[in-house]
């Protein structure tokens, strides 16, 4: 009888190459260790299931924190991008975050060729259908033993690999189903298989599994759209980009078009509810209310008589359109009664349409804040399976993952981010202290610092990590240093410099702001806010280059509130340092109420400060954790638990 | 958290001739000083030394002879640097000692804490740890409960109106921040404005009509409640008439009641009497009532007057019912004209199952008025009320009032003003988490539920 297999030995194997996938994979193998990332389809590596577009509120910045780690995401959307555009312009820079229309293929081309150009990094085809630990057997020697078990990977076609870490990144695969009408069908997006087997293996784990679904818009023919009854919207001149490292970018850009339902269009979707499975109740995952079907926008706002549509082409040579607004899963004749009945769209053909997904994913309070399971801390999730939606969320998972699971087999300190840090901490803080009922998505005002986690300040806040783990070339890094360095000379000498009351007030009087009556110094005079760096430039009293003018324009008219932020983050961090450790959760814990105690129990939260955040732990429950935690440091005759495992933090902070 | 300085009456009230206000933590020998004036500055006491003096509130004018102990960490009581001061028994001096030392920067110390930071700063045995915490996790959720409680009624409601219109005006605006192509109009900030200004005056009317001394309690809060003629001014009258007075007569914070700030047994104790005004109109029977139950919310305690002369109590029971779980003491009044056996018959049971909770008394001649007096000075001391807890719970109300407040302001300012968007959302956000310190709630997932119930986003 032939012998099994060995295996073939990976130090990280990632199951899925989808947003999360990728950034897992590449992070991982450029930190120097041998990686392989496994997919369903070589074809739709880096695939982008719903809307064509990268960024936006909160994702924007997701995008912008990914690539100060020495992720990939913006570098890519930046050089195959079709349309960019800075959104919130008439609002403050702290809530400003570019938005670019992406060409899917020419996107999934390059991160594919990134991917497999990639030293240390082996992309295959294979659907995965099993995965399991095995126990590390007493190996003693040179390397540092990698603590929790190695996994050991089966494929459909026989392949088996092992490694010693697992990310799992399968996104809507997990039994995923289809739905269009009242048709069913098995499928992680339309005309791709499903991976029945994988969800078997994580409830053979321990995990739990709960149903969750998300939704899409039909696909139209740009050729059978009338143009001329739609109306256009333009990128913005230059392109705004996302990356830290990517020069200009000269390009045509394409637009989008706008257009709306119509009372004539809700009728139809109304007069067809029964065949909707929304609401024949055929579908028991529960969707995101931030991206409802048209059928749930029409019979929630009835009063409103017409819903907008975004018309955005998939790609530069595509014939594809995707029209946003319109996700839904009604039959195909009601897509197509629909969709002629807005204006432009009357001779339109559905090229693709559109489909609910249901899909199985593990309630990410499994987790741990690096991404690893409870149970088994050399299996990570990332991605969708977390229960988040959106590309953005995967891919800043994915990085986190891969960092933390190369991290992990180096027995080095792990990289977590808390909610000061970067929306990917709030996002993961979330995810894995509260757990989420519908598919998670970005916003910022989940964001408490919302002001100190910006656009223009993502490189201060993280390259620091990203260049200390490797990902980030020290070039780079330096070029970022001499950035931070430049602006903060430049507030410096703001506000020591001082004009004179009479030049002073021919500048205010230039932007129409009232007089002074004694000598200002610049500073004060940035504060204001009809002056911009612009306005001293002009008046001869400064010369920075625009990216210096930008930041410091900023950081000035912010900084009241900067440091009100700044205040409060102090107090947080105090606590997020007070660490609990592993034991106190068999210890008993009496003077914590029967409620909070399930809680804690439940999640196992890292520090206090988590702790203080679960739902259903109250302030006396704090009060009483503090307590056992101090008695159980004095029994151990141990200090302080200060935070011990953090990566160098930053100190930019 | 650990790092501020707090500040406590540490005796517990009573009669006595001393009562003590402990200061701990980083700056408590500083503060305590800049109200001081002895032979020495404090700071350069020597440690576990007393010192006699003046205290002075914070205009200078002195508002006791004291003495004042400065001890230095770590061998003191809480581990930290700790100042006692003691001044001349009463709660009024304490309180007012307690009140200048917050306005200088001391935090009102939670139930509980001195202990805890005692136990964190390892003064007390591991071994009472389990005991610690059970008391600092209790005292923790009943002063919660106590500040909830004393929210019954309009404050309660007034704060939950006002915290409902600021996340409205915050929903608006963090609708347009993260759905800018959903919600493109602009912001109507005439509308927004206006709504800011009705919250900011509603918390103000708040404000003024609860002065500090009010809300701080005064100790426990007594109305007299009972049907029209039962005599309720007169033995208010009665009781005031042979108990010390604190402070001196007048009308009270609402235009219907009159309270009284005396001692009993040594508590503080605010009577209110819901008969009306002194130059006494006649009175409306419904009006009596409905000015009862909002008394009865507040109350910490209940005395119920009934008339022992009368044929029917059913009107009476029907007061008694509305009284649910809080204490209360029947006054049978009129015991001069009519014996009280079929008042105590019918409302004895009711009112407490030992009938301790019944007296009998005649307002006019003053029979059983000491006798009720010291019935309710233990029930006092007996711990069913907690005076001082209730004034804490108070003053942090107040403080989270005033802090809303100025973030409400400072939210309409900027957005008269076209500032930044996030900005007013900022001080929005502020506004609510300060409301929300007072009734426990989170404002969390709130603004994204009040975003997609009024508005229709996403794709």
């Amino acid at each position: 009888m032939p012998q099994k297999p060995r295996g073939e030995q990976y130090d990280v194997v990632i199951v899925g190459a989808g947003h999360a996938g990728c950034e897992a994979a590449l992070a991982s193998s450029r930190m120097g260790l041998k990686t392989l990332l496994l997919t369903l389809n070589l074809d739709n590596v880096a695939q982008m299931s719903c809307n064509p577009s990268i960024g936006g509120l909160a994702k924007g910045h997701l995008v912008r924190e990914i690539d100060a780690l020495g992720g990939e995401m913006a570098k890519v959307i930046d050089a195959t991008g079709i349309q960019f555009r800075m959104l919130n312009t008439g609002k403050g820079q702290a809530v400003q975050a570019v938005r670019a229309q992406a060409d899917k293929r020419a996107y999934q081309t390059l991160m594919r060729r990134t991917v497999e150009s990639q030293d240390g990094l082996e992309l295959k085809q294979g659907t995965v259908v099993r995965v399991c630990p095995l126990e590390v057997s007493g190996r003693t020697g040179g390397s540092r033993e990698t603590p929790g078990a190695h996994w050991r990977i089966e494929t459909e076609s026989g392949l088996v690999f092992v490694s010693r870490c697992l990310i799992l990144s399968p996104g809507t695969f997990l039994n995923g189903r289809i739905h269009i009408g009242l048709n069913t069908f098995p499928g992680g997006r339309a005309g791709e298989l499903t991976a029945p087997h994988l969800s078997n293996c994580l409830k053979e784990l321990g995990l739990e599994l709960r149903r969750l679904k998300t939704g899409t818009s039909p696909r139209l023919a740009r050729g059978s759209i009338d143009f001329s009854r739609v109306e256009p919207q333009f990128g913005d001149e230059p392109p705004p980009l996302f990356s830290h490292f990517c020069s200009e970018r000269m390009f045509e850009q394409t637009p989008c078009y706008v257009t709306w339902t119509n009372p004539r269009s809700h009728r139809t979707l109304r007069e067809n509810l029964d065949r909707s499975p929304l609401f024949s109740g055929r579908i028991k995952g529960v969707g995101p209310r931030y991206c409802p079907s048209i059928e749930d926008k029409v019979m929630k706002f009835p009063s409103r008589d017409a819903h907008q549509i975004f018309l955005e082409p998939e790609g530069v040579d595509s014939e594809e359109i995707y029209a946003s607004g319109i996700s839904t899963s009604m039959p195909v004749d009601v897509q197509e009664e629909l969709v002629h009945s807005i204006e432009g769209l009357e001779r339109a053909e559905i090229m693709r349409p559109g489909y609910a997904v249901e899909y199985d994913f593990v309630p990410p309070t499994y987790l741990g804040p690096t991404l690893q399971t409870k149970f088994h801390p050399t299996l990570f999730l990332a991605g969708q399976i977390n229960g988040t939606s959106g590309y953005e969320e995967a891919a800043a998972q994915g990085l986190m993952a891969g960092i933390n699971a190369a991290l992990h087999i180096r027995g080095e300190p792990q990289l977590v981010l808390d909610r000061a840090d970067a929306y990917i901490g709030v996002m993961i803080d979330d995810l894995v202290s509260r757990g989420t009922n519908e598919p998670y998505r970005m916003f910022t005002s989940q964001a408490e610092y919302r002001l100190l986690l910006r656009h223009d300040n993502a490189d201060e806040r993280l390259m620091e990590f990203g260049y200390k783990l490797g990902l980030v070339r020290s070039e780079d890094y330096t070029n970022c240093r001499f950035r931070i360095d430049a602006v903060n000379a430049e507030i410096e000498r703001l506000e020591k410099s001082t004009v004179c009351p009479e030049h002073a007030n021919r500048l205010l009087q230039s932007v129409h702001g009232s007089p002074v009556r004694g000598s200002v110094s610049l500073g004060q005079l940035l504060r204001r806010p009809e002056v911009s760096y612009d306005t001293l430039r002009k008046h001869g009293l400064a010369s920075k280059p625009v990216q210096v003018g930008c930041l410091v324009e900023i950081r000035l008219k912010y900084a009241g509130y900067i440091a009100r932020q700044t205040r409060s983050v102090e107090k947080f961090r105090k606590m997020e340092s007070l660490l609990i450790p592993e034991e106190l959760f068999s210890d008993d814990l009496a003077a914590i109420s029967r409620e909070g105690r399930e809680k804690l129990l439940g999640v196992r939260p890292r520090s206090v400060g988590q702790a203080s955040r679960l739902a259903g732990f109250s302030p006396s429950d704090v009060s009483a954790l503090l307590i056992y935690l101090k008695k159980r440091s004095a029994d151990k005759g141990g200090t302080s638990s200060e935070s011990s495992n953090r990566v160098p933090s930053c100190s930019i902070r | 958290m650990i790092a501020d300085t707090i500040a406590a009456i540490s005796t517990a009230l009573g009669r006595g001739a001393i009562a003590v206000v402990r200061v701990s933590g980083p700056e408590s020998v500083e503060i305590v000083d800049r109200l001081f004036s002895g032979k020495e500055k404090l700071s350069l006491s020597r440690s576990h030394s007393v010192r006699h003096g003046r205290f002075m509130d914070s205009s200078g004018r002195v508002l006791d002879e004291v003495l004042v102990a400065v001890m230095r960490a770590p061998d003191t009581y809480t581990g930290e640097d700790l100042v006692e001061i003691s001044c001349h028994g009463g709660s009024l001096i304490s309180r007012l000692i307690l009140e200048t030392l917050v306005e200088a920067g001391c935090r009102l110390a939670e139930p509980g804490e001195f202990t805890k930071r005692a136990f964190l700063n390892g003064r007390i045995d591991l071994a009472q740890a389990e005991a610690v915490a059970e008391l600092v996790a209790a005292r923790t959720r009943e002063a919660v409960e106590q500040a909830l409680l004393q929210l019954e009624g309009s404050l309660s409601e007034e704060i939950s109106k006002v915290r409902a219109s600021v996340l409205g005006v915050l929903s608006e605006v963090e609708a347009r921040i993260d759905f800018p192509e959903d919600v493109p109009e602009e912001l109507e900030t005439g509308s927004l404005t206006a709504t800011l200004e009705r919250c900011s005056d509603s918390i103000k009317s708040v404000l003024s009509e609860r002065t500090s001394a009010t809300l701080l309690g005064a100790g426990a809060r007594i109305p007299i409640v009972g049907r029209p003629n039962v005599g309720k001014s007169s033995l208010l009258n009665a009781i005031v008439g042979s108990s010390r007075v604190i402070v001196a007569p007048g009308p009270g914070t609402t235009r219907d009641s009159i309270e009284q700030e005396i001692e009993l047994g040594g508590f503080p104790v605010t009577l209110v009497d819901t008969a009306g005004l002194r130059s006494a109109t006649e009175e409306v029977e419904e009006e009596g009532v409905r000015r009862s139950m909002e008394q009865i919310k507040l109350a910490d305690l209940v005395i119920l007057v009934v008339d022992a002369t009368c044929e029917d109590y059913d009107k009476d029971l029907a007061i008694l019912e509305t009284l649910g779980q809080r204490p209360c003491t029947v006054a049978i009044n009129k015991i001069d004209i009519s014996a009280p056996e079929r008042a105590r018959a019918v409302l004895g049971p009711r009112a407490c199952s030992d009938g301790r909770a019944v007296a009998e008394v005649s307002a006019k001649n003053g029979t059983g008025i000491e006798s009720l007096q010291g019935n309710l000075a233990g029930r006092l001391k007996g711990g069913e009320v907690d005076p001082y807890e209730k004034a804490c719970a108070g003053r942090r109300h107040l403080d989270c009032l005033r802090s809303s407040l100025q973030n409400i302001n400072d939210a309409k300012d900027a957005l008269a003003a076209g500032h930044f968007v996030e900005l007013v959302a900022f001080e929005l956000r502020e506004a609510v988490e300060s409301l929300d310190s007072i009734t426990g709630k989170r404002v969390g997932a709130d603004i994204l539920d009040n975003i997609f119930s009024k508005f229709c986003v996403g794709k």
